[in-house]
């Protein structure tokens, strides 16, 4: 096994990041393989290091009252979870749709209507739509959609009533 | 009083409208805020002007801290988008050592002053110095991890980073500074 792999497994051993079984693994290997004895010792040591002797920088004996005098003239906001609404989000959202939509339908109906033009290639009334709904596969994909449709609203539902009980 | 009630406590008094009682939030963390800013940039004045704005953000959105996480993962992650958005406004001055300009550990072996090899260092000061020669990013990863007193996990929330993103980056962070003390500070350590 190569060092960088031993020490990246007794790094997770000294954090106590790896699994029981790792754990006792490793625990084995550092008391019979010289090599991962050594690696032990050297990682644990700057480990120990680490977390006794970093030091933390200290700020001037002024800095608590210069916050305090900036936070004087500061208010504390509102939280965002209570000006936020999901409902007015949601509207923003539909509004957007709509007037895709309208823009689009304007666009359609104003473009011009040469040869090349689908729309006035398409003949709606030539296109026979009962065909269309009489036929099985299409209303078996209508089928699987309405019960799809169901399924998410019951979720929805669902989870409405829990929150509104908790 | 206020310095034996948690953290969640005194951030109720100070919504109630007890602007003093920040102050006890302030006194415990300035510390860690500091350090954590002095990873970012090294110079005291312009650390704690940012601590500072840390702070006052802090105080500002109280109300939003939704008490999910501790109190200090919260802080912490304010410091981070404080000082992140400081160094791409103000990149050329003040970032000390980016992970691009970091200069080769080997090559630097043998630039110390050997009046500076002389002086007796502590393990503290040893430490602190060689936390200098990393990026800021595994610096702040190690002191979020060793003197924040934060998880993994927590140190992925306040970086923005993946739980095995901060495991890597913790493996590097310590392979790295186990080798600048190695080649730099190697009589010391002896």
């Amino acid at each position: 096994m190569e060092t960088n792999e031993i020490e990246m497994q007794l790094w997770e051993y000294l954090d106590g990041a790896c699994t029981i079984d790792d754990m006792s693994r490793i625990s084995v290997l550092i008391v019979r393989d010289p090599l991962w004895k050594a690696k032990f010792e050297e990682l644990a040591a700057l480990h120990n290091s680490l977390g006794d002797s970093l030091e933390l920088e200290q700020p001037s004996l002024r800095f608590t009252q210069n916050v305090m005098d900036a936070v004087a003239t500061t208010h504390v906001a509102t939280a965002t979870k209570k000006y936020i609404n999901k409902g007015i989000i949601r509207s923003i959202a539909a509004l957007f749709g709509i007037m895709l939509t309208a823009i689009l339908g304007y666009a359609i109906a104003n473009s011009k209507k040469s040869p090349s033009n689908l729309l006035t290639r398409l003949n709606l009334k030539d296109i026979d739509f009962s065909a269309l709904f009489n036929s099985p596969a299409f209303n078996i994909i209508i089928a699987i959609n309405v019960v799809i449709g169901l399924v998410f609203l019951d979720a929805i539902l669902r989870r409405k009533k829990a929150q509104h009980i908790s | 009083m206020l310095t034996e009630l948690d953290d969640t406590a005194v951030i109720q008094l100070v919504l109630q409208g007890q602007q003093a009682a920040y102050a006890t939030l302030v006194n415990r963390y300035q510390q860690y805020v500091f350090t954590l800013v002095m990873r970012f940039v090294n110079n005291r004045e312009l650390a704690e002007e940012l601590a500072q704005d840390v702070f006052v953000k802090a105080y500002r959105y109280l109300a939003d801290f939704k008490g999910n996480s501790k109190f200090s993962t919260w802080l912490y992650t304010i410091v981070n988008t404080t000082c992140l958005s400081h160094i791409r406004k103000k990149k050329d001055e003040t970032i000390l050592l980016e992970e691009e300009k970091m200069v080769s550990i080997s090559d630097n072996t043998n630039t110390e002053q050997p009046s500076n090899r002389m002086e007796q260092r502590t393990q503290k000061q040893m430490l602190g110095n060689a936390l200098k020669h990393l990026p800021e990013s595994e610096a702040q990863v190690l002191s979020l991890f060793y003197q924040g007193e934060q998880s993994v996990e927590e140190i992925g929330v306040i970086m923005g980073l993946t739980t095995s993103n901060v495991k890597v980056k913790l493996f590097r962070a310590r392979q790295k500074l186990k080798e600048v003390l190695e080649s730099k500070y190697s009589r010391e350590l002896v």
